[in-house]
């Protein structure tokens, strides 16, 4: 007791009664939360995936057991199961022989090892005192050099000894391996008959539900071995830029999507379900395997987040988001800048590592994409990288204005500007007026000024053009030009009203078009209300007359057809357009606009004076060079003036990584998190920004409205959104090598001629194009489909060809491939295509026929003879009937290549599905393609394989010239004068 | 219901908000006698607890509000104001006892014991459990959300200080950088630490009173309270994106533009008084509002000392008063700054951008 004790009987503040209560409420209260905390962690989404998807995996696995057990070969595993008794019995009698005897061996070995090192140790002392000896020389080094010589003798003995020991003993290991191997080879032969069973035996061990995994997984255990855990993979060549570092990216949304990359859970919802693209994304065959690409890479999103909304998933549409909100918490998150990217616009990211490819099998949007913003002329106005880059300073998407007025009258031009879907509803034109923002009153008076400006300007600027003439008088039947336009291949790229096309849905059969993709060429519904008689039929003779640069090619008419068509599209009119007014400008309204654009270039009082000084003309002139550079027509059409006008619109190269903030949402009632709506939005409406807003003229968006659908502007934005901040090495990106560049520059050219739009291209399974073969019930009445066209044609007869189109091929086609005017360049590009794609062994090798003896080629004779080819085959005489006609076989050794032939005769439908040639020599098994084809009897002991090969060899020597397209005529001859001497020398 | 909103959003405009404060404060420490009355505050609590369950109807009030970050506000918001009214509670109960010659709560108290063991450390424990307790379960319920990874290159929309530094960035609105950033936030320490060695006074000490002390909890409430919580409050939740003001019901809008002019003393002076352009020598362009920072500084103290605060200067002396006047003064420089700036656009009354030095 020390001093300073209280009393007892001093009253405290606290009473520790209470204190205990208090202490066991809260410590009661602890260990509650603590469980909470524990079963919330427990509960984690993710954690319930992915017990869920063990589950479910040890169901399929079950089932994937019993199939596997069934299948097994029971029998054969008894047998080897038996043996395996056997041998092992046998094996234990003849092993302890041999055990006995390597023990016996190692015993005696290890005596000898023992003396041998000690004796060595012993020599090594000798060998180091005789050296220093000699270097110290001393004298007398004879004992020394006695005592080495002496252990250098024992040290051999012993070491001879010690390797018999260890020979004897490796014989005898030797001998045991032997007599165990049988044992082992047993051994894999059953392992590899158990091989399915046994990986499904450990997957499902690894998953099912069994005590082990029960303690693995429990909670507050699960941090130590858990089979529930975060699945991540490390992407080396993605990386994650932190501003002074990049950094790979590590994406972890397989924790939850646990079977995206493997096969099996097609049918399961999400988050369980395979990829719907296995074969080309994720799966680990494909060309993009999860482990080595990741999945943000195209999904984008927060990659180390597990948790539905920080991962920022995006919705595909409001009723996704709906159905989102109810199960997930759904919400857009103001925090992430990087959200998913909806899925209908993912495939735009594979511009990221394709970035110069313009087809890509089977990204339909993608795909899709690429021909809008080439089409619709987005390149015009805006900057893109990769191949727009490229084509803008190549083509502009619109007409060549600069012989306008020939083609054309003001008023039209004038009404056409104002409303351009008034006279075409089709047409790529987009609306300048009358949109959203600029369809109040005051724009409207002020739109009319601009019409009249603009118009004025263009049709002041066109220059004279005389159309060409028909040679002959010739009189136009409308009836006749009807059949010609539904016949000669109008339709490949213009809709007709007259030619109804029912087009297939599936994308794999040839004459599907995709729905998103606007006809190539305009629609030919009112031509009446536009053009005259003169300029069309000079227009239809010769495109390139009137613009050297049109993707309209000749068709190879008569003066009769020419006027015969001529004379029917123009029968076709718009008589609602014809009907409405021409806009006109008022007069206040164009001082004031002539006023403002003054006052950028000089004091008000001055603009005031100018203006006092302008005739009408000067007026317009002067506005409508405002208001084409404020418009940028020259963005698509050429106008004299403008050609090194700049580029108006937002740079897009890497749009896709625009920080949200910087995108202005204004009063649009879109997420103001999200860029893909936002970039979607501007597509649909641009002009919607400024509803709303008070804006100036200068200020107002002037991106024109396209009208585009929603399936269109979707698939704009995903192209739009996969331009991006290049993020992935150059490791991981597409390699683009010889045979890639030739096929790109291809696609390229295809896309600019439309090729596609009569014939199918590439190959079967995934064909590009022959969106014309929708017209012909008979696929063998169309264009022909170019599948294999590589292996299948010479390259000089295609190159002689594309040049020059004037040769018959297949007579019974009235359909007509028609000149292009194609250069020299461009006619090697679509030859190098076709050869890369199909992986033509080289362009200039000759693989034709064998030489044939005159005996063989009697049996050849006689094969045709009897296999009735030449019933279609033959020489067409002049005035037949074309319709049963096939190309004839003279022409064959000028045109195709012989080892495309073999296949071509084996099965023709597989090559070209739809074609009227038979199968000469069919299958045994018709349902096996790889069964043994059935040759004619009496030729080559009824061998078919050597039948078609001598077939194809006399083909080559078919009798008769082959006719080649006519050679293209030389440039007329300059003389040349040498600007200066140097160059002269210089040639 | 709008029109209500729309009173609410004008009458947090910062002026008047800051203003209602003030005069709020003036009442409170008037008439603690009524509003320190059990009922009544109990009254106020849940009336507050009922208007702001209704505000929260509003989608632009609850989405500022049931913000997880803004927990510690309401926190704050509810633990002072339940702290102050026991601090005032308490001293209005201590000062009617002592008046009546009576002994004071604590004094009551203190005739009892309090061990270490078990009282002590014991209830210590207690509230260590328990406050681990709360803090599970609040990081349970409300949990921390993953950011995409900071970006250097980019500035976010509403650059905001930690909470308990929005009273600072509030100042910021007023105040040069140097001035708001460093010299008064160091003032504010060593005014803390300086504090007990001015205060002589041993009344108050170890008990709750008002009346003993109550110039001293005047000042130091003021500083507190108004000066330091309620900037918080508003800089929480009325302070959106560019720091620009919004009302309570005010939808955060990044756009919104709000008129800058600010001018300094020297140009009020010199353009706009005289109308013959700013001087070029700094000194003589400067002069007004030096010379009025000097008065400010160097007559008020003596002139207070000699009339309102004689008594206090007799009990502390030269040195302490003068170290007390001149933080007091530098704190009531910021209503004052406050208030020039609401009535003349005041930005600087001494401008020397040459030299970064502004006041």
């Amino acid at each position: 007791m020390a001093a300073g004790q209280p009393p007892n009987n001093k009253e405290t503040v606290y009473n520790s009664r209470v204190l205990s209560k208090w202490f066991a409420i809260a410590s009661i209260l602890l260990l509650v939360v603590t469980i909470w905390a524990a079963i919330q962690d427990y509960a984690r989404p993710w954690k319930v995936y992915q017990r869920q998807t063990q589950k479910i995996a040890t169901a399929v696995n079950e089932r994937k057991l019993l199939e596997a057990d069934k299948a097994m070969n029971k029998q054969q595993l008894e047998k080897i199961e038996k043996d395996i008794v056997g041998i092992v019995r046998k094996q234990s009698e003849v092993t302890k022989e041999i055990d006995a005897k390597i023990a016996a061996i190692e015993a005696q070995r290890y005596g000898v090892t023992k003396r041998y090192q000690t004796e060595k140790g012993k020599l090594d002392e000798a060998h180091y005192k005789l050296e220093v000896a000699i270097k110290k020389r001393v004298d007398n080094i004879k004992d020394l050099m006695a005592q080495y010589k002496k252990d250098e003798k024992e040290v051999a003995k012993l070491a001879r000894a010690e390797e018999r020991v260890r020979l004897a003993s490796e014989k005898a290991q030797a001998d045991r391996k032997d007599i165990l191997s049988k044992e082992s080879e047993l051994d894999s032969q059953m392992k590899a008959l158990t091989r399915t069973r046994d990986q499904l035996n450990k997957a499902i061990g690894n998953t099912e539900l069994n005590l082990v995994n029960i303690a693995r997984n429990a909670p507050l255990l699960d941090f130590i071995s858990p089979t529930v855990k975060i699945n991540q993979v490390i992407l080396n060549g993605l990386y994650d830029d932190y501003f002074f570092n990049k950094v790979p990216r590590v994406d972890r949304c397989m924790t939850c999507h646990v079977n995206a990359n493997m096969a099996g859970y097609e049918d399961f919802p999400q988050p369980f379900a395979t990829h719907s693209k296995l074969h080309l994304i994720a799966g680990p065959e494909s060309p993009h395997p999860a482990e080595k690409v990741g999945c943000t890479v195209c999904h984008a999103g927060v990659p180390q987040s597990a948790d539905f909304n920080n991962a920022a998933h995006t919705p595909r549409d409001p009723v996704q988001a709906a159905e989102w909100e109810a199960k997930y918490h759904f919400h857009y998150s103001h925090h992430i800048k990087t959200a998913m990217i909806p899925l209908q616009m993912t495939e735009g990211k594979c511009i990221q590592c394709h970035a110069k490819e313009v087809v890509l099998e089977d990204a339909p949007t993608f795909n899709a994409g690429m021909r809008l913003v080439e089409r619709y002329g987005c390149y015009g106005c805006h900057k893109f990288a990769g191949h727009f880059e490229k084509l803008a300073t190549e083509k502009k998407s619109g007409p060549s204005l600069t012989l306008v007025a020939s083609k054309v009258d003001a008023d039209w031009l004038k009404k056409w500007l104002w409303d351009p879907k008034s006279y075409r509803p089709s047409t790529l034109m987009p609306a300048f007026w009358q949109v959203h923002n600029n369809s109040d009153e005051a724009s409207l008076e002020r739109g009319r000024v601009e019409v009249d400006a603009i118009s004025h300007l263009i049709m002041a600027k066109s220059k004279k053009y005389e159309p060409l003439q028909l040679a002959s008088k010739v009189v136009g039947d409308a009836a006749r030009g009807k059949t010609l336009v539904a016949q000669v291949g109008c339709i490949g790229c213009h809709a007709v009203e007259d030619v109804v096309v029912t087009r297939p849905t599936n994308p794999k059969e040839p004459g599907y078009k995709d729905p998103r993709v606007p006809m190539f060429g305009p629609e030919l519904n009112q031509l009446g209300s536009k053009v005259s008689y003169e300029w069309l039929v000079s227009w239809l003779k010769e495109p390139k007359h009137y613009w050297e640069q049109t993707a309209m090619p000749s068709m190879k008419l008569t003066d009769q057809e020419t006027a015969d068509i001529a004379v029917y599209l123009l029968e076709k009119r718009n008589p609602e357009f014809e009907a409405l007014p021409v806009p006109v400008a008022n007069e206040a309204v164009r001082d004031d606009m002539v006023v403002e654009f003054l006052v950028g270039q000089m004091p008000t009082r001055d603009a005031r004076v100018k203006l006092a000084s302008m005739s009408l003309e000067e007026k317009q002139s002067f506005l409508g060079d405002k208001l084409i550079s404020h418009y940028g027509c020259y963005a698509c059409h050429a106008i004299e003036g403008y050609e090194n006008a700049p580029n108006l619109g937002a740079e897009l190269t890497v749009e896709g990584s625009k920080e949200v903030t910087k995108f202005a949402f204004d009063n649009v009632e879109i997420p103001h998190t999200s860029r893909d709506a936002w970039i979607y939005t501007k597509i649909r409406t641009p002009r919607i920004w400024d509803v709303g807003k008070k804006r100036d003229f200068q200020a107002k968006t002037r991106m024109p409205h396209f009208g585009f659908t929603s399936e269109q502007a979707t698939a704009l934005a995903a192209i739009v959104i996969g331009y991006e901040n290049k993020n992935v090495s150059d490791e991981m990106t597409a390699k683009v090598d010889a045979r890639k560049e030739q096929i790109i520059a291809g696609h390229r050219l295809i896309n600019q001629k439309n090729c596609i739009g009569c014939h199918a291209l590439e190959n079967k399974e995934h064909p590009l194009g022959g969106e014309i073969l929708a017209h012909y019930a008979d696929k063998s009445e169309g264009p022909p489909l170019l599948y294999t066209e590589g292996r299948k044609v010479q390259a000089d007869w295609l190159f002689k060809y594309l040049k020059n189109t004037n040769i018959m091929i297949r007579p019974w086609v009235k359909v007509r491939m028609p000149v292009y005017g194609l250069s020299d360049n461009q006619t090697t590009t679509i030859v190098k295509y076709f050869s890369a794609y199909d992986q033509s062994p080289s362009l200039f090798a000759s693989r034709q026929g064998n030489a044939l003896s005159d005996s063989e080629i009697r049996q050849a004779e006689g094969l045709v003879k009897e296999l009735g080819c030449l019933t279609c085959h033959a020489v067409l005489a002049p005035g037949a009937d074309p319709s049963g006609a096939a190309p004839h076989f003279a022409n064959i050794k000028a045109r195709l290549n012989g080892d495309w032939l073999i296949p071509w005769l084996e099965n023709p439908n597989s090559i070209m599905p739809g074609t009227r040639m038979p199968a000469l020599w069919p299958n045994e098994d018709p349902l096996d393609e790889k069964s043994a084809r059935i040759g004619v009897p009496g030729y080559l002991n009824g061998d078919a394989k050597k039948q078609i090969e001598l077939i194809r060899d006399y083909l080559f020597q078919y009798p008769g010239k082959a006719e080649l397209p006519p050679p293209e005529p030389l440039p007329p001859k300059t003389v040349a004068v040498p600007a200066t001497p140097a160059a002269a020398a210089g040639r | 219901m709008e029109w209500l909103k729309d009173v609410v959003n004008f009458l947090s405009n910062p002026t008047i908000f800051f203003t209602g404060a003030v005069v709020l404060w003036v009442l409170i420490m008037k008439y603690y006698r009524i509003w320190t009355a059990p009922k009544f505050i109990k009254t106020v609590t849940i009336l507050s607890v009922i208007a702001l369950g209704a505000a929260l109807f509003d989608p632009n009030f609850a989405k500022e509000a049931l913000k997880p970050d803004n927990v510690p506000i309401w926190i704050m918001i509810y633990s002072v104001g339940f702290f102050f009214w026991l601090a005032m509670r308490r001293g209005l109960l201590n000062d009617d006892l002592m008046a009546e010659g009576l002994p004071n709560l604590e004094k009551q108290e203190s005739d009892k014991r309090v061990y270490t063991w078990p009282d002590l450390v014991y209830s210590e424990l207690i509230c260590m459990v328990l406050f681990t307790a709360f803090l599970v379960g609040w990081s349970v319920i409300l949990k921390a959300p993953l950011e995409d990874p900071a970006n250097a290159g980019v500035t976010p929309a509403i650059a905001k200080a930690p909470w308990y530094f929005l009273g600072l960035q509030e100042i910021l609105v007023y105040y040069d950088p140097w001035m708001a950033g460093v010299i008064l936030p160091g003032l504010i320490v060593v005014g803390l630490i300086a504090m007990p060695y001015f205060d002589m006074n041993p009344k108050g000490n170890g008990y709750y009173t008002i009346k003993e002390r109550f110039w001293a909890l005047w000042v130091w409430g003021f500083g507190f309270v108004v000066l330091w919580i309620a900037l918080i409050f508003l800089g929480t939740f009325m302070r959106g994106p560019g720091w620009n003001f919004f009302g309570p019901f005010e939808y955060w809008d990044s756009h919104k533009v709000v008129a800058l002019a600010n001018i300094n003393l020297s140009e009020i002076v010199w353009v706009q008084l005289f109308n013959i352009g700013l001087p070029s020598n700094i000194l003589v362009r400067e002069s007004v509002g030096i010379i009025l920072t000097v008065l400010y500084m160097s007559v008020i103290p003596p002139l207070l000392a000699k009339t309102f605060l004689k008594k206090l200067y007799e009990e502390m002396g030269l040195v302490r008063y003068s170290l007390m006047i001149v933080l007091v003064l530098i704190m009531a420089s910021l209503p004052i700054k406050m208030y020039l700036r609401w009535s003349f656009n005041l930005k600087y009354i001494v401008s020397i951008p040459e030299y970064m030095f502004n006041l």
